[in-house]
């Protein structure tokens, strides 16, 4: 091995020296020097809260204004610079405990006015992003210095190259606008993450929670989709349940509510803050009374769906999900349907005809010639008859004729490129039929991916909010929920990535979340944040989670070594809450 | 090369003058006779005693132990005067800046020579005042450091090694301190222990300090500095502006109401003093040679009691003494305003409190903040080895 040119621990002297002559440090430390008014502190190691290689402390400047989850940057040795993110920010004092306050202040005479303020000063504990390395010899990448951070040092905010270095954005393919990092003394910074890590081959999916209203989650999923939709139009098809109102019902409509700001963000990312472009928006909207579509808004060119009992039949698991089956009976006789070719009265009752084809809803209702080894009871048949008449008779999706309606799954296994498909399921409030379009349409996802067809995109993007509800936190798993954790596991391979959100990330199972190699967490409760599916952010992190504003959102990535905290412009298009 | 910038290594340790004084001084040290450096691992920190300010005091009022009242007392069951509301900066910013010194002394080794025997110890001192702002808050406003090797008088030391080691005093300038001095123990001090007396010394060498930083700075005739502890010294006597704010005083003295001729101590004169009220004015009854001033100047003396007496224990509790230096003789009409002026604005000091710190109830908190500060810059312990062994 070739021996460094330094050595850090050499008189600095003489490694200025070494540092003026052939080494020089790696981008982006040249970054202008700071003046003097910039700093906002200086680095403090002491015997009992030293600084390590991943965090330091410094004290802040009086009158300073500093915020959780600002970069800070920091000369290192050999020239090099080191940048950090705010973790936390303790106001000390010399007081020993409240109890010496409290004598100072006469014992407890409140009126009492303190002739010479405490000595005190705000501590902040900052996370080593990056350093930005020194070059050694002819080794092509600089040389990060990991020593920790010596005391006394001043600290400055990070310019925005040193936040975009810190992240990793200099050197990312596949960039994907992920939103702007605002410091506290104005610096705004585009984010960038990697694609590789969110579409594939390196990692995929991401996972949006927080509290609803506040974390604009589905929101922030719909920002990054319509990043993706402007960079890789070509590449991808989008998927989106629309599960709330008539929020996705006007994605090819200009936004009315986007402010001068929104804008430049937009412009910012590089992304135009225009619509989707509506030849490639597909709404398809549930089919309702007499045919007619049961949303709370029906956009031009749009399509209903309906489930007649032939399309359903292979799918019939998904509709039964949701059902307690200890027994198996209902499970016994799903699969007995599935596995018939053709259903066939063997002997007539009310309804059917002896020998006759089940084809309908209401067929399937009436039939009751089942294998003796499906149905071993007649109580099993009852209850699974009972369900079969809740959920389909009288209900306009399942249809014994659908009309004009279409088959969404067929529609699905069409998939073009470039095309954005709305599945719209708001006022549909069984969870039963709301699992059974989900699962419907992953399953007709998987055999779309199974055939020959070219044409298809290299990647689709599916938007399921409310994920709990598809995949929740238990150890039972729907049908469903298996098609989830499938696509979760498996999707990255494939293509299919999933765009999931949820209230509570610890109401989803985590086989899903676990999978998802990024993270968003808007204002979420501390109770909430107590739960394993936050360990992946540190206890100081969660804290600062739990203060965030509305349009706030802490992204953890792969490629960061820290979640930082970003903001996002309000989408391109027409939402509900503006009109 | 200054301290901040220090970069010590192998190469360049001998470029920071106090190595180059220990080199020097131990070379004389070990030039005749024998010097063994202290056995243990790192040098003894000298342990001054519980209260050294107590002892000095003691020490002053030793020969000169009666005071007398130089304000009339209508009530000699209680002699007191209540001070009312204190004068808080927002009134009236009576104290800006606050002094404090310190030393730190080192057992270096013992040095034998023609039969006798010395201790060698090297002390460093420090003084430091803060300046408190208009809105409270304290800033460093003077720091200066002194290192210093206490040679004790001859005999024991013999005149060969005294001038060894005086001569080699190193004098670089500018090096915040770190010289080495070698400073000598008077003759005529040296009445008892030896050890004892070079501690003292290094005492002296810090009022001495205090002395050269208090008289370092110009400050207007409306702010006043203060001074931890008693300033009865002579070379004291030329600051104006200044009090010396004892925590822990002598009890030695006595206290004399004319025309009355019983004098009483400092127990029966305070046990009874109320939180917010101060003692008489009392000046000593020798004042010239208690002061040995060459300019005329006295000290004059009251006490005040900052918080209110302890349920038990002493009877002492939360009074401070105060020492005013006077210009020529106590004048009623000049002085008795600026005694009342200083003993209010010394009740507001009350707040914060460095409690539950040592002598907390008789501390006040900016004289604590130079003296955390103070603490905070000298030298570690570690270092100091390093230094002499270098």
């Amino acid at each position: 091995m070739e021996k460094p040119s330094k050595t850090v621990g050499e008189p600095r002297q003489q490694q200025e020296r070494e540092h003026l002559g052939t080494a020089k440090p790696a981008e982006p430390a040249a970054a202008k020097p700071a003046e003097s008014e910039d700093f906002v502190g200086k680095t403090s190691a002491t015997d009992k809260a030293p600084n390590t290689v991943d965090e330091f402390r410094f004290w802040l400047r009086h009158g300073q204004l500093l915020n959780p989850f600002d970069f800070v940057a920091v000369e290192h040795e050999s020239g090099t610079v080191s940048i950090g993110v705010v973790r936390e920010m303790e106001r000390i004092t010399d007081a020993q405990s409240h109890l010496s306050n409290f004598v100072s202040s006469n014992f407890g005479d409140v009126s009492e006015a303190p002739n010479t303020l405490r000595v005190g000063t705000t501590v902040v504990t900052a996370s080593v992003m990056a350093n930005s390395g020194f070059k050694l010899h002819d080794r092509p990448d600089a040389v990060e210095v990991s020593l920790p951070i010596a005391s006394d040092k001043k600290v400055r905010f990070a310019t925005a190259p040193e936040v975009m270095f810190a992240l990793g954005v200099h050197g990312m393919r596949n960039r994907v606008p992920a939103g702007i990092i605002e410091m506290s003394n104005g610096t705004q910074v585009p984010v960038s993450v990697n694609g590789d890590y969110l579409l594939g081959p390196e990692g995929a999916h991401i996972n949006a929670s927080g509290t609803s209203g506040l974390a604009t989650k589905t929101s922030y999923l719909m920002f990054l989709i319509q990043g993706l939709y402007q960079r890789l139009h070509d590449d991808i098809s989008i998927i989106l349940f629309n599960v709330k109102q008539h929020d996705l019902l006007h994605i090819h409509e200009p936004a009315t509510d986007l402010s001068e700001r929104d804008r430049r963000i937009f412009h910012s990312l590089d992304l135009e803050p225009t619509p989707f472009d509506e030849s490639d928006v597909h709404y398809f909207l549930p089919r309702g009374v007499r045919g007619a579509p049961n949303s709370e808004h029906v956009p031009a060119g749009h399509q209903v769906y309906a489930y007649e009992f032939p399309s359903a039949k292979e799918r019939l698991d998904l509709l039964f999900s949701e059902i307690s089956d200890p027994q198996g009976t209902i499970e016994s006789i799903v699969g007995f349907i599935r596995e018939t070719p053709t259903l066939v009265q063997t002997r007539a009752n009310e309804t059917l005809k002896a020998g006759q084809r089940v084809v309908t809803w209401s067929d399937l209702r009436a039939f009751d010639s089942y294998p003796e080894n499906v149905v071993t009871h007649a109580y099993s048949l009852r209850r699974f008859q009972r369900h079969l008449t809740r959920l389909t008779r009288g209900n306009p999706l399942f249809p014994d004729a659908a009309g004009e309606a279409v088959d969404l799954g067929d529609e699905i296994v069409r998939i073009r490129r470039g095309h954005v498909y709305v599945i719209d399921m708001a006022r549909i409030t069984a969870t039963e039929e709301q699992a059974f379009i989900v699962g419907d349409v992953m399953s007709r996802l998987e055999e779309a991916y199974l055939s020959d067809d070219q044409d298809r995109p290299k990647r689709v993007v599916i938007l399921v909010d409310e994920l709990n509800r598809y995949c929740p936190a238990r150890e039972r798993l729907s049908s469903v929920a298996e098609q989830l954790i499938e696509i979760a596991r498996t999707g990255r391979s494939r293509g299919a990535i999933l765009f999931g959100a949820e209230q509570f990330k610890s109401s989803v199972n985590r086989q899903v979340t676990e999978n998802c190699a990024t993270h968003v967490v808007g204002r979420t409760g501390s109770q909430e944040l107590e739960d394993a599916a936050y360990k992946f952010m540190d206890r100081m992190t969660r804290s600062s989670i739990s203060r965030l504003g509305k349009g706030e959102l802490v992204l953890a990535h792969p490629l960061f070594r820290q979640p930082v905290r970003v903001v996002f412009p309000r989408p391109a298009f027409k939402r509900q809450e503006a009109q | 090369m200054s301290t901040e910038s220090l970069w010590v290594s192998a190469e360049n340790i001998h470029e920071i003058p106090a190595v180059r004084g220990f080199r020097s001084l131990r070379e004389a040290l070990g030039k005749r006779g024998s010097f063994s450096h202290a056995t243990i691992e790192e040098p003894v920190e000298e342990v001054l005693g519980s209260d050294p300010d107590q002892r000095e005091d003691d020490q002053q009022t030793r020969d000169f132990p009666l005071f007398e009242a130089v304000e009339r007392v209508q009530d000699s069951v209680r002699p007191w005067v209540l001070l009312g509301r204190p004068i808080g900066r927002a009134d009236d910013h009576v104290f800006r800046y606050f002094l404090d010194g310190s030393l730190r002394t080192y057992r270096w080794g013992e040095k034998s020579e023609g039969g006798t025997s010395f201790p060698v110890i090297v002390t460093e001192v420090g003084c430091a005042v803060v300046f408190r702002r208009d809105d409270g808050t304290v800033t460093r406003h003077a720091f200066k450091r002194r290192l210093c090797l206490l040679l004790p008088p001859t005999p024991p030391v013999s005149s060969d090694t005294a001038e060894d080691l005086l001569q080699t005093s190193t004098d670089d300038g500018g090096n915040a301190g770190l010289n080495v001095e070698v400073v000598r123990l008077a003759r005529e001090r040296h009445l008892g222990d030896l050890r004892t007396a070079l501690l003292g010394k290094a005492r002296s060498v810090m009022h001495e300090l205090e002395v050269s930083v208090a008289n370092s700075f110009p400050h207007d005739g409306q702010s006043w500095l203060v001074i931890d502890g008693a300033i009865r010294k002579r070379i004291f006597m030329d600051l104006r502006n200044t009090i010396g704010l004892a925590k822990s005083f002598s009890r030695k003295p006595r206290f004399l109401f004319p025309p009355a001729r019983r004098s009483i101590d400092v127990v029966a004169l305070l046990r009874y003093l109320p939180c917010g009220a101060r003692s008489p004015v009392f000046v000593s009854s020798a004042r010239a040679q208690a002061t040995d001033s060459p300019t005329g100047a006295g000290i004059a003396s009251w006490y005040v009691r900052l918080r209110e007496p302890s349920i038990q224990g002493d009877p002492l509790h939360g009074i401070v003494k105060v020492d005013y230096v006077v210009d020529g003789e106590w004048s009623a009409e000049r002085d008795g305003p600026a005694v009342e002026r200083l003993s209010r604005a010394l009740l507001a000091e009350r707040s914060v409190s460095p409690y539950p710190t040592n002598r907390w109830a008789t501390h006040i908190y900016p004289i604590f903040c130079a003296e955390t500060f103070l603490k905070s810059s000298l030298l570690n312990p570690v270092v100091m080895r390093g230094l002499m062994e270098a």
